[in-house]
């Protein structure tokens, strides 16, 4: 699958410029991190449950096919209905398909990535279809006309104030910048589209293979909301978000919650199995699934990049990156961002569309450390790297001065005429403490050249 | 070929891998030593900013309603799987607000769930408590609807204390394969949300309020 390129390099230098998002992005990053932090010390046996889960996601992976034909069997047996899409047009047929035969007119969304994914939205609106985005970031994004910036905080990137005046201009009433104000204002117009609504769709964080249930986690009710109203629930998810049986969901939403938020345990989980039965008051009466590869199954065929999908989409590599914290979600310029959207990107969108995501890291690995499920992040952009290399030569300037560098390092002599260079050449370039070669880009400064080389230092300094 | 077909063929075809850890050996990772059970649920859940209160079978119905004034509840809906006796009744000798069965919530014609967006507090039962998140695991069944928990914006669980249990593992493993209820929702503490500038703010869309009421007979 491709599509056009995207030009994260143009996003990057505008994001940098933008200096209201990047402090605003920031605070919240830091905020997050110190809250996982606490959260994750708490638990002893940390590592040994990151252990248990990559295992139980690799091993997933390795049989994903089986552990999505034993899914089907079990969503059947509970009457659910389950639907396949090999890519997001399938999907959004399929979706378009059930509201029209339904006579839906209005539909209620919980968060869910991968509808962002597939662009369902923009779809359903063509159609005439109201659809409303229920989370309260996500509602604040929608109504801005924005894209979520962040996996699991859509409107991290809008301070307070921001988000009053966007309320004030679209719900035509004076909405105050407090969120502890403005919440029960989107609680009371959002409680109607509830009420009132046709359908509701939601992502999936956990499908248990075992049982045939979905399991969605949240904060806010939102997803309880949409999944228990409307008398149709459409339930979309990636093929790999699949789990082998029940006993592995409590190691998974352990890891989940604490990295994502640093709670002990989001306010609600709800574990779906069945349609309304017989004689209860509430709930849908028809439940579709559905199964989304949309270039998933194609990272299989590598072991390398299969990594990729044992990611459960907790947003810990976003909060720690420090790309991510400066640049924010949107100058991705695509749904998944940070770290495992720097990897999913060139994974699910190609090679050609997505030749710069891997270069938006500056390799630190701090994404790899906070994984609950161990994902080696740094190790694939360096791989995708190597792929990208292999396929188009570097510039010719760039080849050569790596050769020159190679020649100047590899010889005992040669190494010392040049570190010498680099030694005057810094003192001829610097201003203000700082050289001033543009060759990183204006945002970022190039390291200065030590006045004594470490070989100089030693010998003064053993004798 | 038709997009199941292909996604399966593409899917399967498994390299060597090591084993799935055993169900046992994931469980054992998730045990957590706890000295006393309850005592830990309580520190929990009012952790997250839920209300726990000790009561007994006796003793609820006053309780109940004490708290209820208190809050400034006018509309209460009972769910049936709330484990004290003719509990509706008892609670209607001292209670001023209006209290109704989720068997018969309002006017015959009105929608189930409009009839239960009307009341102020729902009351419920639950399948067990969670020591070690301070977690509430409500299982829906005809007895007890969806939205007796979710709609009102005040949740008030009644409780034993021996259904207070240790991990969620082991609340999760009280429902064998094929033993599950439509919903099995788990709630810790109110609705919340931290989506603007991560300020914590409690009710977004569910109960504002998270009370459990733990029967200690």
């Amino acid at each position: 699958m491709t599509s056009a390129p995207i030009d994260i390099k143009r996003n990057i230098r505008e994001a940098l410029r933008d200096e209201h998002l990047r402090s605003t992005v920031r605070k919240a990053m830091d905020h997050s991190m110190r809250k996982r932090a606490e959260a994750v010390a708490e638990v002893s046996s940390w590592e040994k449950l990151r252990d248990a889960a990559s295992h139980v996601r690799g091993y997933t992976m390795e049989h994903l096919g089986d552990y999505l034909e034993q899914f089907e069997r079990s969503a059947l047996s509970n009457g659910f209905c389950v639907h396949w899409a090999r890519d997001g047009d399938e999907a959004v047929r399929i979706i378009r398909r059930l509201l029209s035969e339904h006579g839906a007119h209005s539909v209620v969304k919980s968060k869910s990535m991968v509808t962002e994914e597939i662009h369902l939205n923009a779809a359903l609106e063509r159609d005439g279809l109201s659809v409303v985005e229920t989370d309260l970031g996500e509602y604040v994004v929608q109504l801005a006309g924005q894209t979520p910036s962040h996996i699991t905080a859509p409107a991290l990137h809008l301070s307070r104030e921001d988000v009053g005046a966007l309320l004030t201009e679209k719900l035509h009433e004076e909405v105050s910048s407090d969120p502890a104000l403005m919440t029960p204002v989107v609680r009371r117009v959002l409680r109607e589209k509830f009420l009132g609504a046709d359908a509701g769709i939601s992502g999936v964080n956990f499908a248990v293979a075992e049982t045939g249930t979905i399991c969605i986690v949240e904060n806010e009710g939102n997803a309880r909301l949409s999944t228990t109203l409307p008398p149709l629930h459409i339930a979309v998810t990636g093929i790999e978000k699949v789990i082998p049986r029940m006993a592995d969901l409590p190691l998974f939403l352990k890891l989940l919650s604490r990295s994502a938020t640093g709670q002990k345990m989001a306010s609600y989980v709800s574990l779906i199995s069945s349609p309304r039965q017989k004689e209860e008051k509430d709930g849908p009466e028809e439940v579709h699934v559905v199964l989304l590869d949309n270039g998933r199954s194609a990272l299989l065929r590598d072991s390398v990049m299969q990594q990729i999908l044992h990611c459960i989409r907790c947003g810990a590599c976003l909060n720690t990156c420090p790309v991510y914290r400066n640049v924010g979600g949107h100058a991705y310029g695509w749904t998944y961002s940070g770290p495992i959207g720097a990897i999913l990107a060139p994974g699910l969108l190609g090679l050609d569309s997505a030749h710069d995501h891997p270069y938006a890291s500056s390799v630190c690995g701090a994404c790899a450390e906070v994984c609950p499920v161990k994902i080696d992040i740094h190790h694939v952009l360096l791989y995708q790297r190597s792929l990208i290399a292999e396929r188009k030569a570097a510039p010719l300037a760039e080849r050569m001065v790596f050769k020159l560098w190679g020649w100047a390092m590899s010889g005992r002599r040669r190494y010392a005429v040049a570190t010498r260079l680099a030694q005057i050449a810094g003192r001829l370039l610097r201003r203000d403490g700082k050289l001033n070669i543009p060759v990183w880009g204006a945002s970022r400064d190039f390291p200065t050249v030590a006045p004594r080389t470490f070989h100089q230092l030693y010998r003064t300094r053993r004798g | 070929m038709p997009s199941r077909e292909e996604i399966l063929a593409r899917t399967k075809g498994s390299r060597a891998a090591t084993p799935l850890p055993a169900s046992e050996e994931i469980r054992s990772l998730l045990v957590d030593r706890i000295a006393d059970p309850l005592a830990s649920f309580i520190q929990e859940l009012e952790a997250v900013s839920g209300k726990a209160f000790i009561s007994s079978e006796t003793w609820l119905p006053r309780d109940l309603s004490a708290y209820l004034e208190r809050a400034g509840a006018k509309r209460v809906i009972l769910s049936r799987d709330v484990p004290v006796t003719v509990l509706r009744r008892r609670i209607e000798t001292v209670f001023a607000g209006e209290v109704l069965d989720v068997r018969d919530p309002g006017p015959a014609k009105t929608p189930f769930k409009e009839s239960l967006a009307q009341f102020d507090t729902g009351v419920t039962g639950c399948a067990a408590l969670v020591a070690e998140t301070g977690t509430v695991l409500l299982a829906s069944s005809p007895e007890q609807p969806r939205s007796a928990s979710l709609l009102p914006e005040r949740h008030v669980v009644v409780a034993r204390a021996s259904q207070v249990v240790g991990t969620l593992a082991e609340a999760l493993s009280r429902f064998p394969v094929g033993s599950l209820p439509t919903a099995l929702t788990l709630v810790t503490g109110p609705s919340r949300t931290a989506d603007i500038e991560k300020v914590l703010v409690l009710g977004v869309h569910g109960p504002r309020e998270l009370a459990v009421f733990i029967l200690n007979d």
